[in-house]
């Protein structure tokens, strides 16, 4: 039996309900008036196929789940919700939620008609009780990212294309402008599985270093309601574990110690060695020339590089390494403020990001290329392909000028 | 709408009217006897340039094109389906031909039409040439105007795989 108008309405109070949108916020979103959403939740007022995609964009979930057999009352954004109070009430956040959320479904969708099996989540998970202090949720953070590394065989080299380790694990990532203070989101699903999203608009070290945080929350709090991650929850204990996570993920200690030794440096300024000869001990004593041990803002600079980091991070992994002092630390920290550690990443030749920072453009690149495929097998219309296009900012002439040219017109 | 038993009515997608509205006839749509065309709202939406939308916008007031909605929930959940692999537009004017008997009129090839064979079968697709060959049979415009029309859209990249309206009569 076909779904009834009246049950197509309790299945639209029941999402806007989960994801905490009041009638009025609703109609808002869909151009109706609170009384004309209050008749279509009733089943008294039809709902037509124009209200009704705009109704589904705003409470975050794909037209046909309204139409499922069974019907999933709370999903992605809902959960969302459940764990932040102040999503409502943000509404620029609650706009690149909803966005968000499209494109996970458009994704979704696109992997199912090209038939590609999207892998099954791949990524350990760490059960791990709430940390009880900072401390304990730094060194936790660290624990999981140093037994994660080991897991995919990282060793202690850095790491390229994050987001691509990502897509393998069965993490789904994309990037979307969100308010500034938020610099990054875990959605979960059972349609678009497990989604990050990071904050489009912040600069590429730190959209790297909000890539792996959500990836630490992949990791140790998948079966928690994820709030976004914001700057005003930076000392929240599982935001601190995300946090150490993602800087010993990033730059593992002992990458680090080998690469600041590398260049002669980090030792102590003074080593004492007893050979002894099993009647007597030989002392040997070596001492650095004075200074020689001292790190330097363009060791720093190298490293952040090498690592694909801030400078800044950089810094504080060092001083955290106990590499270099607290003394040491305010004066590397000082020169990088007066702007030197840009100046000599340029005569480096070695800035924060990759030379060529494509990140940005790596979800697009990805959701265009599927767009293309499944139009180039006939899985989906001109139209259609148009409107996947213009969910990544893509216009109808760039479109055409690039199915001209890949012979698709 | 006013309609009656040998009425055909035909849901119209964005790409037809278009290709009527670069060629000046979109009126024609009004002046064939026997046929009601109608328009959903998301292919309204999906009409951009300005010029064209105010055409389209004084068609709709003059009621020669009337104006549908996806709304009874049987065409809602075949919309819902749809929209998976088709437009807004698109998905909205095959719902409702499916859902309502009707024709189609689209130019779209490929996924869709065969999506839409499926639903309403190969006799209920029109077609822009199928539109300007029954205004020649109406006697609503001649084969040379038909053949002026069709190379104005060969201009457009939209072409017809005949040589001549003349070929077809």
């Amino acid at each position: 039996m076909g779904l009834t108008r009246e049950e197509l309405g309790r299945r639209i109070r029941s999402a806007r309900e989960s994801c905490g949108l009041t009638q009025e916020q609703l109609g808002e979103f869909a151009g109706l008036s609170r009384v004309a959403v209050g008749q279509i939740e009733a089943g008294t007022r039809s709902v037509s196929s124009l209200e009704l995609d705009r109704i589904a964009h705003a409470v975050g979930r794909d037209i046909k789940s309204f139409f499922a057999e069974s019907f999933v009352e709370r999903d992605a954004l809902a959960a969302l919700f459940r764990s932040d109070a102040q999503l409502a009430e943000q509404g620029d956040l609650l706009k690149a939620l909803q966005d968000s959320l499209a494109l996970g479904h458009e994704l979704t969708n696109l992997e199912r008609l090209l038939e590609i099996d999207r892998v099954q989540l791949l990524t350990a998970s760490y059960e791990l009780a709430i940390p009880k202090s900072r401390w304990d949720a730094i060194q936790l953070g660290q624990k999981v990212a140093t037994e994660e590394r080991q897991r995919l065989g990282l060793g202690v080299a850095p790491i390229g294309d994050l987001s691509e380790l990502l897509e393998a694990q069965g993490v789904r990532t994309g990037a979307v402008a969100l308010p500034e203070n938020i610099s990054g989101l875990t959605l979960v699903d059972d349609t678009i599985g497990v989604f990050v999203v990071i904050n489009a608009r912040h600069a590429a070290v730190r959209r790297r270093f909000s890539l792996a945080h959500e990836y630490g929350h992949v990791l140790m709090d998948r079966g928690r309601a994820l709030a976004p991650s914001r700057a005003e929850n930076r000392s929240d204990l599982l935001e601190v574990r995300a946090n150490a996570f993602a800087a010993e993920f990033l730059m593992p200690a002992e990458g680090v110690e080998q690469f600041v030794l590398a260049f002669g440096k980090g030792g102590a300024s003074r080593t004492q060695i007893a050979v002894f000869d099993e009647a007597e001990a030989v002392q040997v004593e070596q001492r650095a020339a004075p200074g020689s041990q001292d790190i330097q803002l363009y060791d720093v600079a190298l490293l952040a590089h090498h690592f694909g980091a801030s400078r800044i991070s950089a810094l504080y992994r060092i001083k955290n390494l106990r590499l270099i002092d607290e003394r040491e630390f305010q004066r590397l920290k000082t020169e990088e403020d007066s702007g030197a550690g840009q100046t000599i990443a340029n005569f480096l030749a070695a800035p924060e990001a990759p030379l060529e920072d494509t990140s940005r453009e790596d979800f697009r690149r990805r959701f265009l290329a599927l767009a293309l495929e499944a139009y180039r097998r006939e899985e989906i219309t001109r139209s259609k392909l148009a409107e996947l296009a213009a969910m990544v900012h893509l216009g109808r002439n760039e479109l055409g000028a690039a199915l001209a040219s890949a012979k698709l017109d | 709408m006013a309609t009656n038993a040998e009425t055909i009515v035909v849901v119209t997608d964005a790409n037809v009217l278009i290709n009527l509205l670069r060629i000046g006839q979109l009126p024609l749509l009004g002046k064939l006897d026997a046929y009601r065309f109608l328009v959903p709202e998301e292919v309204v939406a999906e009409v951009t340039d300005p010029d064209q939308r105010e055409a389209l916008s004084s068609a709709l007031a003059a009621g020669y094109l009337g104006q549908a909605v996806v709304d009874t929930m049987e065409s809602l959940q075949l919309f819902a389906e749809l929209r998976d692999m088709m437009g807004r537009g698109e998905a909205a004017c095959l719902a409702l031909a499916a859902t309502m008997g009707c024709h189609i009129a689209s130019d779209e090839k490929k996924r869709f039409r065969r999506r839409a064979v499926e639903l309403i079968g190969e006799e209920r697709i029109l077609r822009t040439e199928g539109i300007l060959l029954e205004a020649i049979r109406q006697g609503r415009i001649s084969v040379a105007e038909a053949d002026g029309f069709k190379e104005a859209l060969a201009a457009n990249r939209y072409s017809m795989p005949f040589q001549s309206f003349s070929d077809l009569l």
